[in-house]
């Protein structure tokens, strides 16, 4: 199989990552001042900042480009009314992925979400992906609905290339929810972003499915399955990125 | 809990392989390990490149100009073209009497002298369209030749992806391969950023691509499935992509185009590529325009 990182990686990306902010992209720039504006109150809370909970996820990942790596993940997640926060970060090497996502609540079961993520290990590049959009949930009994719909945008840095390569796409996401025994619950969702996948066009849909179960008041314990595939129907699809994994969160007492 | 886990992580690694154990379900494979020539000096030639026949494609204001494209063939001036490239879609629905009329439109090309290659498009590989492609156009889907001193490598992007094994085949023969080189697709690479639904979507995979050009001399990476106009991008000085409009025309609202193809002419002393292109107008006349000159690694 082959391994596709590159020995003298680290070393290049800092060089690359200190080469770009000298440089400056005006327009990523810009674009991550927009992306972030949902999420830069948070400053002002950071002392009311809390815990609601910390998630560990092992599991395994293959992708097109790299086959049957072990992956595992950490996620922070933090809150502040009306804003929630999450931080994770995920290793399958050779990639690094580290993820900010951010919830305001506009009003019940409405608000503005934000992902920024960026991953390195491929191709000595730097692959940053933005969205911003709304979420709008619904509760019918044990069931749970969701959607999101906003603009997603990627770019790709090459130290080798003057210019980053830049995409843009709607942001579309759904999930559909049921919770039983008051203990478990099933999740099922299409998205084009995640906290740790994206692809350069939103027709490249994200498929998964969740099962969680409360063990006590402070653990979860949960298993986790995604698929992104290359295109949709009536097109030849293929599977580009599949991950697996088993988790448990943690909910401190408050 | 941490076996409980355990327990879970085991019972996932061990179903499907499907599913869960490859990557790969479904995946066009391909490989390049056809004998190419490393040695030969380079030369002067020229080739066709069109793309998106789409044979049997029905809808609305769609025409082809096979008598007119089959007349400036035939008067094309020497030396002679040396060789077609097809970019892929050559049928709407992958159906078998699309297919049919395909190959027997590269069979009068070759009639005519002129031996063109081709790659599958996402409309050729809907159902068994793989199947129907070896069996009418091509018994492989992927391969690579050289042709004076240059690579061609034919990629099968109908997927939207080359998947793992093909670009697994695709990264270890070019390393091995000192020549410039072409990599022929119908998906686009990238194209630009304002190409919003019509290249490879995969970030990870682009990104080998793109570093794989960079630093194994590919000057060129040859895209078509947008139709409506043509895209230049230049990754470097030496390293381009550039998308062709379709060969059919189209008389619509959402897809006002002209059938094109065109000529690229490689100058081995200044180790450059012309692209010329042709488009036959309205008034039946066909015309003739310099898109760019590449400078090639």
């Amino acid at each position: 199989m082959l391994n596709y990182t590159d020995s003298t990686m680290q070393t290049g990306m800092l060089w690359h990552v200190t080469r770009r902010l000298r440089c400056g992209y005006r327009l990523p720039a810009f674009l991550l001042l927009c992306m972030l504006s949902p999420v830069l109150g948070y400053p002002g809370f950071a002392s009311s900042l809390s815990i609601q909970d910390i998630t560990l996820q092992i599991g395994r990942h293959d992708s097109i480009v790299k086959e049957h790596a072990p992956s595992v993940a950490a996620v922070v997640n933090l809150e502040s009314s009306p804003y929630s926060l999450a931080i994770g970060y995920r290793n399958r090497m050779p990639v690094h992925d580290i993820s900010l996502y951010g919830h305001r609540t506009i009003a019940p079961n409405f608000g503005i979400v934000t992902y920024v993520h960026t991953a390195f290990g491929t191709a000595d590049s730097i692959l940053t992906d933005f969205v911003i959009g709304y979420e709008q949930g619904f509760m019918l009994k044990n069931l749970s609905l969701s959607y999101a719909l906003g603009l997603q945008a990627s770019t790709s840095f090459f130290p080798f290339l003057e210019r980053p390569l830049f995409n843009a796409s709607p942001y579309l996401a759904a999930s559909i929810g049921y919770t039983c025994f008051n203990r478990c619950k099933v999740t099922l969702f299409t998205t084009t972003n995640t906290l740790f996948e994206y692809a350069c066009q939103s027709i490249s849909p994200i498929l998964g499915s969740t099962c969680t179960v409360s063990i006590s008041n402070e653990f979860e314990i949960g298993a986790t399955y995604s698929m992104q595939l290359s295109d949709v129907s009536p097109e030849a699809v293929l599977i580009t990125s599949k991950e697996v994994g088993v988790y448990g969160t943690y909910k401190p007492k408050k | 809990m941490l076996c409980l886990l355990a327990t879970c992580l085991l019972l996932f690694s061990s179903c499907s392989d499907n599913l869960l154990s490859r990557i790969e379900f479904n995946h066009p494979g391909g490989s390049f390990d056809q004998a190419i020539d490393t040695t030969e000096a380079r030369e002067s030639f020229s080739f066709l490149v069109f793309s998106d026949l789409h044979f049997g494609r029905t809808e609305k204001g769609v025409y082809w100009a096979f008598d007119q494209f089959f007349e400036w063939l035939e008067g094309y001036p020497t030396p002679p073209l040396a060789f077609g490239l097809h970019l892929g879609d050559g049928t709407a629905y992958s159906l078998e009497s699309e297919y049919r009329l395909y190959g027997e439109f590269l069979d009068s090309l070759e009639a005519r002298g002129l031996a063109t290659y081709a790659v599958p498009g996402n409309h050729d590989v809907r159902d068994n369209g793989r199947a129907l492609f070896r069996a009418y156009i091509d018994d492989l889907t992927t391969r690579r030749f050289s042709y004076k001193g240059l690579s061609f490598y034919l990629l099968d992007t109908g997927n939207a992806s080359l998947g793992k094994v093909q670009l697994d085949n695709l990264m270890s023969s070019v390393a091995d391969d000192p020549n410039p080189k072409i990599f022929c697709g119908h998906v686009p690479l990238y194209g630009g950023p304002d190409m919003f639904y019509f290249s490879l979507k995969d970030p990870h995979e682009r990104a080998l691509l793109v570093k794989t050009m960079v630093q194994n001399k590919v000057g060129l990476y040859l895209g078509g499935h947008l139709h409506i106009n043509h895209k230049l991008y230049s990754y470097t000085d030496t390293n381009h992509e550039f998308v062709c409009e379709s060969f059919h025309g189209r008389d619509s609202l959402i897809e006002n185009t002209l059938p094109v193809w065109y000529v690229f002419t490689y100058d081995a002393p200044s180790n450059r590529i012309t692209i010329f292109r042709y488009a036959l107008k309205r008034d039946g006349a066909i015309g003739e325009s310099v898109v760019t000159s590449l400078a090639l690694p």
